[in-house]
Order: structure tokens, then sequence, then C-alpha cells
């Protein structure tokens, strides 16, 4: 089966962002490196999983003669001195390592299989949410769950979308719940509530009112607030959606390979 | 006896109510450390309960019992006499510590095992040695093979944040489902 052909997703699939990765300087010296090691720049893809770039990184750093023969699963990325977890990537500069791995605040992959696990929970998880079962995901072929992996780390759009498109069209039925996350800032926990996307009438809810529903002292309405620079806004995939978007619709073609809404909370821009 | 309205599927709420219920119980029952209950420092709503467990460690050792005073241990075999000088586990390695935690799912909603196991120096327990120190070895196929990779993984504890390895939930309900029902079978005989 063919991949569709839908503009948003094929976008949302082609996303990147520039980010800087720098050597952490206390390791510079104890791995070899004898001058200053340049920043690694990369454009990276929205829809991926930091594992995932890592032999590449890796690569830069030991052509740049540094002393590394660790496994790929010791290195790890820290921003502003937090280590930097998997989901969702955002753009900032961001320090390597290549020691001292914190197993007490990081998974530690067996790099690229603990990424896959974790992976294919997360779509377990989202067809539970959507249909209350995970049988759809447990029934694909194991062709069909290879191929959604394989399609995500090779960056084949095709290969990955004419199999999640099945998930993540439902066979043309209402979700009972919308497989969606939303973090806040100040390491506060992921909010992750079931949400219908229709109201008692039937109604389709929009990105507004979900939003209003979940965090209602953040979005005291449904609607845009007048005093937009100083609200709270969703920020998807880097953008900020308008609020009057249907959710399902959002969750259909926005959603991340995981098939999860991944929205960030900004406490005004 | 009165159940949650969509039993075996719990709102927060119930779970809060039945987690608290537990408490009091598990402080009457046993012997062992007793589960607490623990809030997020700042949120709502993302309370669940935890114990800590000593756990012996077992040694991965074929031991087996041989005629005429002999005893294989692997591939080895010793005279009695010998035994005695056999370097034996340190007794601060005789234990490890275990931290269970059930928590809520809200996607699944029921509660999820999550737990880590650590060594007397912190370092954690490796994969095979959470297989083999706590997995009943006759279930050992069976827990690998279900799933994608495997009934136990890892994960972000929902409240801590921190990485925690956890019983997949997908079979939870079925399996309160079947014990209700073994409950109320013997209820009526």
């Amino acid at each position: 089966m063919t991949a569709p052909q839908n503009p948003i997703t094929r976008a949302i699939w082609d996303g990147t962002l520039p980010i800087k990765f720098s050597l952490d300087s206390t390791e510079a010296a104890a791995l070899g490196a004898k001058a200053i090691v340049e920043p690694y720049f990369i454009e990276a893809p929205r829809c991926s999983y930091f594992p995932l770039w890592t032999s590449q990184i890796r690569k830069y750093f030991v052509d740049m003669a540094l002393n590394f023969i660790g496994d790929d699963a010791e290195i790890w990325y820290d921003v502003d001195g937090t280590p930097l977890k998997c989901p969702p990537p955002l753009p900032w500069p961001v320090t390597v390592h290549f020691k001292n791995f914190p197993a007490d605040k990081l998974i530690k992959a067996q790099a690229i299989d603990a990424t896959q696990d974790f992976f294919m929970s997360m779509i377990k998880e989202a067809d539970f949410l959507r249909n209350g079962s995970t049988k759809k995901v447990m029934n694909l072929s194991k062709n069909d769950q290879t191929q959604l992996w394989d399609g995500l780390w090779s960056k084949n759009y095709d290969r990955f979308w004419s199999v999640n498109y099945r998930l993540v069209i439902n066979d043309g039925q209402m979700p009972k719940n919308v497989p969606m996350r939303i973090y806040l800032p100040d390491n506060c926990p992921v909010i992750q509530e079931p949400i219908s996307p229709v109201d008692e009438n039937g109604n389709q809810l929009t990105l507004g009112d979900v939003l209003h529903q979940v965090l209602p002292e953040l979005f005291p309405s449904p609607l845009p607030s007048e005093n937009a620079s100083a609200s709270p806004v969703p920020v998807i995939h880097g953008i900020i959606p308008q609020l009057e978007i249907p959710i399902v619709w959002a969750s259909q073609n926005l959603c991340y390979p995981d098939n999860f809404l991944h929205i960030v909370v900004l406490l005004g821009i | 006896m009165a159940l949650p309205d969509h039993y075996p599927f719990l709102t927060r709420n119930e779970f809060d109510i039945a987690a608290k219920l537990f408490i009091e119980q598990s402080k009457r029952s046993s012997d062992e450390e007793p589960w607490t209950w623990v809030e997020h420092e700042k949120v709502k709503g993302f309370g669940y309960i935890c114990r800590k467990s000593l756990v012996k460690r077992i040694t991965p050792v074929n031991f087996v019992i041989l005629e005429n005073d002999f005893t294989q241990i692997d591939d080895e075999i010793f005279e009695e006499e010998d035994l005695n000088s056999l370097p034996t586990v340190p007794v601060s390695d005789e234990y490890f510590t275990v931290d269970y935690h059930i928590i809520y799912s809200t996607s699944y909603k029921v509660p999820v095992l999550y737990f880590n196991a650590y060594n007397s120096d912190g370092t954690l327990l490796t994969n095979d040695e959470i297989y083999s120190n706590l997995v009943h070895p006759l279930k050992h196929n069976d827990i690998k093979t279900a799933g994608f990779n495997g009934a136990i993984s890892q994960q972000d504890h929902p409240t801590l944040l921190i990485p925690f390895y956890y019983l997949h939930p997908c079979e939870t309900a079925t399996l309160m489902t079947s014990i209700f029902m073994a409950v109320l079978l013997r209820a009526y005989h």
C-alpha cells in the first residue's frame, strides 16, 4: 500500500531544526583532544530520536581525533546541565558526553534497541487510547511492524506512512481518546489525560477546547486570548497552531511518528 | 462487594482510594516494610505508593551433589573439604534493594508496577540480573517473549521523571477481571 499524499504530514516528516553539538569541555582532554574541538552542526529531523543520530555524531568527533572506543550506548547529551531525554526534540545547543553516563537520570539504551522498544510502546499506547485495545497494532504483520521502525530510522516517508496511515486514520472511526501529551516547564510531570475528541453532543472539540479542559488556569477560554504576548501558547513541531483546529485533525496530521501529539506549552513568549 | 463503576478500569480518584486502603491493609498484615503514599512535591494528581525490599541475591551457580562427598559447581568438581576455600559472596553483596512503586496509568486506567533494583554501592542491577533475581525461572521465557520486546521495559516514572523498569500493563485489566471472578466464585462456595 502506498503512503497517502498528504502535504502536511510530508512537511512535518521533512521538518528539521538546526542543532549544535559541542563536546563537553571537561571530557575533551581525557579523550585525547589536542586542540579545541569544533562543534558539530546538523539539521536534525524533527521526527526522530537522538539515539538514531549518535553514530554520525560519534563519527564526527572520533574523526576529529577523539579517542573513544566505547559503546554508542555510553554517549549522552545535556542541555544547560540537564541530561536530555528522548522526546520531543527542541532547538537547543546541546553538549555531547562520552563518559559518566547518568544511569539514574537517563535510560541507558542498548542504544537503538531500547529506542525501538520505547517507540513501539508508544504506538501500542496510542492504539489503546484510540480504540480501548491494542488489537490493531498487535495484529499488524511482523513485516508491517518492522516497516514502521525501518521507515523511521531510515527517514523513508513512504515506508513509514504506508503502515502508519492505517493506525492514524483508524479506519475512519472516531477515536475514543486522542493520544496526546502536554509538557509544561519547571520539571512538571507530563500531562496525559484521556481526551475525548467530541463533546456530549457529538460535536468535535478544537485544540482550544481541549487545552481549556485540561489546563483551565492557563487557558481560561477555548478561544485565543486578547493579550497574546503574555498568555501561554501551545507549540507543536516548533509552530504555534491555531486554537480553532479540530483536535482529531491535529492528531492525524500533526502527530509525531509515535502517533502522539506532543504539545509544549510556553508561558508567554 | 462494591466495585468501581468501570472495573477493571479505574479513574485516578478510584486508584488513589484503593491504594490508600491497600496501604492500611498492608500495615496490618505484613512483617515487611509497609507501603507508603507519595505525592508529587508541587502538582496534585500524580500520587503513587512505594516500598523498599531487601532481596537475597541468587548467584547463578549450577550446584549438583555427586556421590562420595563430591560436589559439582558449574564445571568444576570439589571435594567436601575444598568447599570451604571457595570464594564466597561478600556479605554486603548478598542482598540488593528493590524499590517497588505502583503508579496509575492514565492511558490504560490500571495500576502499573514500576521498580528499580540497586546493589549496596548504589549501582543499578543489569537487565540480566533483574531477570535472574526477580523473575521466576519458569516464567523467563514468557516474560522475555511477551509483546514486542518482553514484558519488562524501561520508562520515565510519571511522577519522578527518572528511568524505572516497569511491567507492561496491557494484560493487567484481564488479570484483574479474572482475579475478581475467582474471588466471586469462592464467595459462592
